[in-house]
């Protein structure tokens, strides 16, 4: 375990823990028989530096795992760990850890100005006027705000108004960044500057990020580790590379410059045949290599090009789906 | 596992001097908002003003009567106090909430009970200041005398303890039952009614005298008025039962208004509802 060998002043304390740690995390409304338990023993570890992707489908109990981790929920059981602080029993210390962008709402005043705003939050976390300037200056700069900085964020898009809330989240330069559903409602363009702030804060400033969203396709390209979570449960934890070679098919793909119909008597038993792209995709449907042999033979006698051959690999909303139908 | 940095605790950490600063980012923040929001804040201030001069000629028999204004005017002062303490604390407090200010504004490392007295703070500010804006231009316009006296202080800070109390015991109800925000309007027009803005609560018959002691401001406006106009002495409204009533009603309704404001942010935090 190593120190870090150079730090600023703000970061100046050390500390060899994980960034989140979450132990049996139970939240229960309401009592008795029409009680609902929205997160049921819920256990992780964040390591710092990750890019952590917590999916689930509606009511499956991210955000409230997310507002148990901020201290805007409390635990029925289990605890929450930020930075190694009890979020219950050290409440300060930990959500100054925090930055956090919740889900659907505006997060900031939009009666105030950009300016404005970033200064009551940065205050709010205990830094004074002289640390908040310049940080606030770097972010809005950065977010392409700094020439509006002095008007109202309610007249801003509703991208502009995301990206101050992120700002907002960020003023205290936190080692952890909560983002619940960062680029519900975004246009393409909007999304995508957040996606490059998700990579930018992990990749370039070493930050933690726990990201919620149903864009599985983003959560795919930017989550170094994925838990999915249906009904309150956690149905799988893991890394998301490992995660996706775990659901590998045994059945392979095979690609060919052909017209479909000059192909329809050399498939092997079981095996399909469609037009995709313009090409004929063959599919085999077992892990045996056998037919791929034979169908590749068929294929170089008959002169028909191959494009490619390749192990299925269902996408990560291919896995998601699977996981939350419990398949 | 890697070595990493954590924020460390500000210099000072989390003691009276943090929960200070944070009750001076609350106010500043009101009053940013309040100033934000002058193209209507104006007009509704002078909405109040112009009310306030209609009842006075309509008590006067068609004239405003300097004696008449000058004894009613801290009954509008507080009445403006309460008026903006139920809005900011009620209707703002839920808007917050809709709107996820709240929860952010919880994210803080100081409890949420300091952040209450933070909000609490910038409430009063914003009242006090509106108050006195709009009592100025009266007394300015009117060329009112008021006669002031130190002791008066007493009563004052105990009307806005009251106001304060009662503020919180309206919003903490509000975030358990969001309906409350609906009826606000409602409440502040009870309140001006009773609490002697516009009539001094003497000329209250006996039954609706003893009734309205109970709503919040009467009885510090009764006090401030019997020293500041009645020329009663300190002693004399403490002998007479007035202070002592006015501080027993004050001190009651702020820890009935703080149990009630904290215990709905603990069982919002508690069921999620703050968001």
């Amino acid at each position: 375990m190593q120190a870090t060998p150079s730090l600023d002043p703000v970061h100046s304390a050390v500390r060899a823990v994980p960034a989140l740690e979450v132990r049996g995390l139970t939240k229960r409304y309401g009592r008795g028989p029409n009680a609902v338990t929205a997160v049921d023993n819920v256990s992780f570890t964040v390591s710092y530096g990750q890019v952590f992707g917590l999916l689930g489908p509606n009511g499956a109990g991210k955000t409230t795992t997310i507002k148990m981790l901020t201290g805007l929920v409390t635990p029925t059981e289990g605890a929450a760990l930020v930075g190694g602080y009890d979020v219950g029993r050290q409440r300060g210390d930990a959500v100054r850890q925090i930055g956090a962008v919740l889900e659907g709402s505006r997060n900031v005043y939009w009666s105030l100005t950009a300016w404005q705003n970033l200064h009551y939050f940065g205050r709010l976390k205990g830094l004074r006027a002289a640390q908040i300037r310049p940080r606030a200056e770097q972010l809005l700069r950065e977010l392409g705000l700094w020439e509006r900085r002095h008007q109202q964020v309610g007249v801003f898009s509703r991208g502009m108004q995301q990206k101050v809330a992120v700002a907002a989240a960020l003023v205290t330069d936190p080692p952890i960044v909560l983002l619940d559903e960062p680029t519900i409602g975004l246009d393409v363009d909007a999304a995508r500057t957040v996606r490059r702030w998700i990579v930018r804060l992990a990749r370039d400033e070493g930050k933690t990020v726990v990201l919620t969203t149903h864009q599985l396709a983003m959560a795919e390209e930017l989550s170094d580790r994925v838990v999915v979570i249906r009904d309150g449960r956690v149905v799988a934890d893991l890394p998301t590379r490992e995660l996706l070679d775990r659901y590998v098919e045994d059945r392979y793909e095979v690609r060919a410059a052909s017209p479909v119909g000059e192909l329809a008597d050399v498939l092997p038993a079981g095996a399909t045949l469609a037009r995709a792209d313009g090409q004929a995709r063959i599919e085999l449907p077992s892990a045996d290599q056998r037919p791929l042999h034979a169908l590749l033979a068929t294929l170089r006698e008959r002169e028909v090009p191959v494009l490619s051959v390749n192990r299925v690999q269902p996408g990560l909303e291919e896995i998601f789906v699977k996981l939350v139908r419990g398949e | 596992m890697v070595a990493v940095a954590t924020l460390p605790r500000p210099a000072g950490g989390f003691g009276p001097a943090a929960g200070v600063r944070m009750v001076g980012n609350e106010t500043v923040k009101a009053l940013q908002v309040m100033w934000s929001h002058k193209a209507t804040l104006v007009p509704q201030l002078g909405f109040m003003a112009i009310m306030f001069w209609v009842i006075q000629f309509f008590l006067g028999g068609g004239r405003v009567l300097d004696e008449l204004v000058a004894l009613t005017l801290f009954g509008f002062w507080a009445y403006v106090v309460g008026y903006l303490a139920l809005l900011r604390m009620a209707a703002g407090v839920l808007e917050e909430k809709f709107t996820g200010t709240l929860e952010q504004s919880l994210l803080g490392p100081l409890r949420p009970a300091v952040v209450s007295i933070g909000r609490l703070a910038a409430v009063l500010t914003e009242g006090l200041v509106t108050a006195l804006v709009a009592s100025g231009v009266t007394i300015l316009v009117f060329t009112v005398a008021i006669p002031f006296r130190p002791e008066a202080l007493i009563p004052i800070l105990l009307t806005l303890v009251d106001l304060a109390g009662f503020a919180l015991l309206i919003g903490g109800l509000a975030l358990v039952v969001n309906s409350i925000g609906s009826i606000i309007h409602v409440i502040q027009s009870v309140l001006m009614l009773i609490n002697g803005t516009f009539i001094p609560i003497y000329v209250f018959p006996d039954w609706l005298e003893t009734l309205v002691k109970f709503a919040p401001s009467t009885l510090g406006v009764d006090v401030i008025r019997r020293l500041l106009f009645a020329e009663q002495s300190l002693g004399e409204v403490w002998s007479g039962g007035h202070l002592p009533l006015a501080i027993l009603h004050a001190a009651a309704m702020f820890a009935l208004g703080w149990v009630v404001y904290q215990g709905a942010i603990r069982r919002g935090l508690r069921d999620g509802r703050l968001g």
